[in-house]
């Protein structure tokens, strides 16, 4: 394959992962209340969902071991199952908040009710996973992921007073109607939906199973930085678009199928058509690599075999795994749990268990052990220090400020 | 073996890999006896929830450990030893010079393999 090639694979690839459930409704939902004033949130998220992707693939191409492989063995088991137990459990929301994703892309492709959709699309998921190739999964699904553009095509429709835009994002300030509180809330939610870890389990375990070496650096660099980049884009214009439509009439966001409106606001029915497209893309990619990402903790940290590239019956507890978490968030979506507030809860988590698999991912990136010539150059080297510091901020922020604003109400 | 390794930094913790290169699980946790200069020696590799329970102090420990002996055949088993001699070298990971089956690491995945996965059509392609 030529490198070139490669680089746009990935790049599509991470544009597709960055946009998922999380993306979707807290876009829609903070621009619809907060304006562009949040706006700044997705660059410093993106700036860390950049660092955070470009060390991990570094050490999974120097060491041949993932991510998690590599938090038990610096820290050893207590933290590792910490992490684990944290991974887990973030892995399950937010795949029940992807599943139910899927099943209303279906609802309103068809008008059928969403829960009749559920047990298709965890077959779906499966079948994905049991039988297509890593290389064609990500393709297809990278690129129908990109009907997510509509975002942006719709935000320029719209038509906006780019000056005005400019002034609200540069000098960000809280609505009348809304707390301090609630504004800093739904700052961290922004931050972790950037940041969902799953998003760096599954790409440093690819690169493990692609068998990534010194010559993909490159790879891995433009990848984390031009396809995460664009994505953080994607998502600015998507806040962007429920600021124009929703804000100026006061509507809140509480069904993901309001967020159609946006699109549809700007391009009628083939507005609606890409969003659905889009929905769909994005969220089946987000729960195939949930599923897999779930199924990389467990093998990483028990040491058993695991991967894509294996053939399942030599990978049994891998995929059995996988099987009873993808039973186990369908059950879930169907008990009735709101898909909205499942994602909320989905990305303030992800923000709270943060710092667990930023923490060693920074020490090994600086450990020349592990890295030899390849461990992080100075500059980066504060920069991703110093956003530690942002994420432990986050992280110890969250509980009191869900607490305080009762999940942002 | 005769260079210098950090047993808790580059031992404790490490993937194990068979003679094959198949994975069969990690370093988790380590078993010496008093050598007759009276130092301890290194003689055995134990994996598996058996090792691991242990190797966490408080009640997540605890809970492995029941969970484990709970779900073991034996009615009083012992965690899985490897003896030191069955080790090839160490690297980023630890390579065994035995099969992982002939070691008897193989026992939760062929149970998940025999009972679910490999009734499931397409499974060995």
């Amino acid at each position: 394959m030529g490198k070139a090639l490669a680089v746009t694979l990935g790049i599509v690839s991470s544009i597709g992962g960055f946009f998922d459930m999380g993306e979707i409704v807290m876009t829609a939902a903070i621009g619809a209340r907060f304006g562009f004033g949040l706006v700044w949130v997705v660059v410093v998220g993106t700036i860390g969902i950049i660092l955070f992707a470009e060390m991990s693939g570094r050490i999974a191409t120097l060491t041949h071991r993932p991510v998690f492989d590599v938090v038990r063995e610096r820290l050893g088991p207590g933290f590792g199952a910490a992490n684990l137990i944290a991974a887990l459990f973030i892995n399950i929301v937010t795949l029940v908040a992807e599943i139910a994703g899927i099943s209303i892309a279906f609802q309103l492709a068809t008008s059928l009710n969403y829960f009749l959709w559920v047990p298709l699309a965890v077959v779906l998921v499966f079948v994905i996973i049991w039988k297509v190739t890593f290389e064609h999964m990500e393709r297809a699904i990278g690129f129908i992921g990109m009907a997510m553009v509509v975002f942006a095509a719709a935000f320029f429709k719209l038509g906006p007073d780019m000056s005005s835009v400019f002034h609200h994002i540069i000098n960000p300030d809280v609505p009348n109607g809304e707390t301090t509180a609630t504004y800093w809330y739904y700052a961290v939610a922004l931050f972790g939906a950037a940041l969902t870890p799953y998003e760096v389990f599954f790409y440093s375990s690819g690169a493990v199973e692609e068998k990534w070496d010194r010559k993909d650096l490159n790879v891995n660099k433009a990848t984390a930085y031009i396809g995460f980049s664009v994505g953080g884009v994607i998502a600015m214009m998507a806040i962007g678009v429920a600021a124009l439509v929703f804000k100026p009439l006061g509507i809140d966001i509480d069904e993901l199928s309001q967020v159609a409106l946006g699109p549809a606001a700007a391009f009628g029915t083939i507005g609606l058509v890409l969003f659905i497209v889009g929905l769909f893309a994005s969220t089946f990619g987000a729960a195939i690599e949930v599923t897999l990402s779930t199924g990389y903790s467990l093998g990483q940290f028990f040491g058993w075999t695991w991967g894509k590239l294996v053939k399942p019956i030599e990978a049994a507890r891998f995929h059995l795994a996988m099987i009873v978490l993808l039973i186990l968030a369908g059950i879930l979506v169907l008990t009735t749990l709101d898909p909205v507030k499942v994602t909320e809860i989905a990305v303030i988590f992800s923000a709270i268990g943060l710092p667990l698999t930023y923490f060693p991912v920074l020490v090994v990136a600086n450990d020349k052990s592990y890295m030899e010539d390849q461990v992080n150059g100075p500059v980066l080297n504060v920069v991703a220090s110093l956003f530690f510091v942002v994420i432990l901020a986050a992280s110890l922020a969250a509980v009191p400020l869900m607490i305080i604003t009762k999940m942002g109400s | 073996m005769t260079e210098k390794i950090d047993l808790a930094l580059e031992l404790l913790d490490r993937q194990l890999l068979d003679s094959e290169g198949k994975d069969c699980g990690k370093v988790d946790d380590l078993e010496f006896h008093t050598g007759e200069t009276g130092l301890p020696v290194l003689t055995n590799i134990l994996v598996g929830p058996g090792a691991l329970g242990p190797a966490f102090s408080r009640w997540p420990g605890r809970v492995i450990t029941a969970v484990w002996r709970r779900l073991h055949p034996n009615r009083n088993p012992e965690p899985l030893r490897i003896p030191w001699s069955d080790v090839e070298r160490v690297d980023y990971e630890v390579h065994l010079t035995v099969q992982r089956e002939e070691a008897g690491l193989t026992r939760s995945e062929d149970w998940a393999r025999d009972l679910i996965i490999g009734k499931i059509p397409g499974s060995s392609s």
